[in-house]
């Protein structure tokens, strides 16, 4: 409910943009969106690097709880723009598509981080693996193996591409096994 | 059978009275509500707002039942008055039930003042619960900040900037709740404060509002993000402004309290050498300001944070400006040489030999060996002199005549060189005020030299007195 207030709300402010002021053409509205889109999506790998920051202990768990949610609301907002981009575009620029694939990567990750066994974290990290597998998918390269336009610092270790981070944070394979019990193998 | 009739008409008529007041619309109920609301009569709108909720509950509901612009009001409206009315009462069911009602209205209709709203309050309960691991307001509170953002078209108006302003005050209470235990690492806290100064600095700020924002981004990045640790050491510092001003037991306490919590949650080293020397600082502010109080308590306090300061300087080299390290040094050697002073003061009133080895055994906690057979100060502070020329009368009481030499010629040489003077030129060059100051100096001397009989000190001492006399003595007659 609230996602989809929110949406319509993305939605309408695009659409007064439109139709209000003539001179700002379509191609403003989509540059400026993108723009807010890479924002927000800086604002993902931000809370996700500060929330590695922390230390796993019982101590720090509400903290991480907190980032978690945090980052949600940031992916919840790159994915906003990106389906306001592609009502507002008859096609939409696989970049677009590969920003908000990067932010549900992410949050997947984010949600498995604090999961600690708890079901509804795992199946809400499955979904948004999935959700961005399948945005991607058809992609030249996959967006996993490609290099990523920022760098992510966790401790010492620098990452530049997705795969080696997902092979880093989720050593269990959780992500993988739930493509593999959903049937998309 | 009469009975009977009569009870039968009684329940008719009570019946009818119900129905009569069930009859009431929700329209209407709606309508009264706003009135109430608008009046600002809390408690008749939470009253009008349960009523609507309870009727809107009824198997047949009224079509405004159904309709979110009219309940997402009933909720607000309900929110907002228990709120009201939690302000004056502090009871904390009212504020649970209004975060209730607008987490509610939320749910109707998404309306990024309400989440705003609401994640205040949760903040707040957290807060007066004394529960600072409770993030979930300010992760709320951020997330209407940034939709009443987008609702502004990605402009910052003065609302939104109030908003901000009390989202961050929000967020540096809850971190430093309880103020005696960290329930997080605030690692959170600092980050949602980096945030809020982040947006903050799109809009186009008065000088007033950039210095807050400028001030709590520091407070939140300093420390390695120790928004905790900066806030109390903020805390601290204010305080001791105002005990600087009024120095009462009152302020003294406050100022101890904050300045021991920054120093417990500081993260670094130099925040610790930091904290322990302004410890110290307050503690000697306190003893000589106060009449009242038991001096030696403070003095202990003084020597024992001063120490630790000290002991962290050299065993972990932190790294800190010449100012600190000097300062640390100060307030060590001017703890210590006030205790001496305390202790050499007793010996008037109490035991005397014991108060003046006491006295010495606290003084020898700042010497070492100086491979001449002497001893010498750990390192030279401000004020340094006076240490040993106490020490100096000290081993005159006592009849020690090697430590009463020894020091009072430290004494003198250190005398020389804070006055930047070299004895050979003294005469020509001294200054008046050095001059009466040095003069201390040379009678402390002079005592000592005449009691173990060292006649070729007194030779030499002799010159230098007159020298020095004769100068005061032109300042007195060119006053006259």
């Amino acid at each position: 409910m609230k996602f989809t207030i929110r949406a319509l709300f993305s939605a309408f402010i695009v659409a007064r943009l439109f139709f209000n002021s003539p001179a700002f053409g379509e191609e403003q509205i989509e540059s400026s969106l993108e723009k807010l889109m890479v924002n927000y999506e800086g604002k993902v790998i931000e809370v996700y690097q500060e929330m590695q920051a922390l230390e796993r202990s019982p101590q720090t768990h509400q903290e991480r709880l907190a980032f978690d949610q945090l980052l949600s609301n940031y992916t919840l907002r790159v994915l906003e723009i990106y389906k306001t981009l592609t009502r507002i575009k008859a096609f939409t620029l696989e970049n677009y598509k590969t920003i908000a694939a990067r932010a549900l990567f992410l949050k997947a990750l984010t949600n498995l981080d604090v999961a600690e066994g708890d079901r509804e974290k795992l199946k809400s990290a499955c979904e948004d693996y999935q959700q961005a597998l399948a945005l991607t998918r058809g992609a030249k390269i996959p967006v996993l193996s490609q290099t990523l336009p920022y760098e992510i610092w966790i401790g010492d270790r620098l990452y530049t591409k997705l795969a080696e981070l997902l092979d880093d944070q989720d050593k269990d394979r959780v992500l993988l096994r739930c493509m593999n019990s959903s049937g998309n193998e | 059978m009469k009975k009977t009739s009569l009870l039968l008409a009684v329940f008719l008529v009570t019946a009818g009275i119900t129905d009569a007041v069930h009859a009431q619309k929700v329209a209407d109920l709606f309508e009264q509500t706003k009135a109430a609301y608008e009046a600002n009569n809390s408690k008749q709108t939470v009253d009008l707002c349960r009523q609507i909720i309870q009727q809107c509950e009824q198997s047949y509901a009224e079509a405004e039942c159904r309709y979110t612009n009219v309940m997402k009001n009933v909720y607000l409206y309900k929110g907002l008055s228990e709120y009201k009315i939690y302000t004056e009462e502090q009871d904390l069911d009212l504020l649970t039930e209004a975060i209730a009602s607008l987490q509610q209205s939320y749910e109707l209709y998404g309306d990024p003042n309400v989440t705003f709203n609401f994640g205040y309050m949760q903040t707040q309960r957290a807060i007066k619960m004394q529960n600072g691991n409770e993030l979930e307001g300010l992760v709320a509170s951020w997330d209407g900040i940034l939709s009443m953002y987008a609702n502004q078209e990605w402009t910052l108006d003065d609302e939104l900037l109030k908003n901000l302003k009390i989202f961050v005050k929000q967020a540096v209470e809850l971190t430093v709740t309880p103020a005696d235990s960290a329930m997080t690492t605030g690692r959170f806290a600092s980050f949602m404060v980096r945030q809020a100064c982040d947006l903050a600095e799109q809009g186009h700020l008065n000088q007033e509002d950039r210095l807050f924002f400028d001030v709590y981004r520091k407070r939140a990045i300093e420390d390695n993000y120790n928004l905790r640790g900066n806030e109390w050491r903020a805390r601290g510092f204010a305080a001791e402004e105002e005990f600087i001003q009024n120095p009462d037991d009152y302020s003294y306490r406050k100022t101890r309290t904050n300045l021991e919590l920054a120093l417990r949650f500081s993260k670094s080293i130099e925040r610790q050498v930091e904290m322990l020397k302004e410890l110290t600082k307050v503690a000697l502010h306190m003893e000589k300001n106060s009449s009242d109080r038991l001096a030696e308590t403070e003095l202990v306090y003084a020597r024992e944070k001063a120490a630790q300061a000290y002991n962290l300087l050299v065993e972990r080299r932190p790294n800190i400006t010449i100012d600190l390290e000097n300062e640390i040094k100060k307030v060590y050697g001017n703890s210590i040489f006030r205790m001496v002073d305390y202790y050499f003061s007793l010996a008037d009133s109490t035991d005397r030999l014991n108060a003046y080895y006491k006295a010495r055994r606290v003084g020898e906690e700042l010497l070492l060996p100086d491979r001449k057979g002497g001893w010498k100060q750990k390192f030279k502070w401000d004020g340094y002199e006076e240490l040993y020329l106490r020490l100096a009368d000290v081993g005159y009481e006592t009849g020690d005549e090697a430590f009463a030499v020894d020091m009072i010629d430290k004494a003198w040489k250190a005398a020389l060189h804070s006055a930047k003077l070299s004895q050979t030129n003294l005469c020509s060059d001294v200054t008046i005020d050095k001059a009466s100051n040095l003069v201390l100096f040379v009678d402390v001397y002079q005592q000592i030299a005449n009691r173990f009989g060292l006649q070729t000190v007194l030779h030499w001492l002799r010159p230098i007195r007159k020298c020095l006399v004769s100068r005061m003595n032109v300042s007195t007659n060119r006053h006259e």
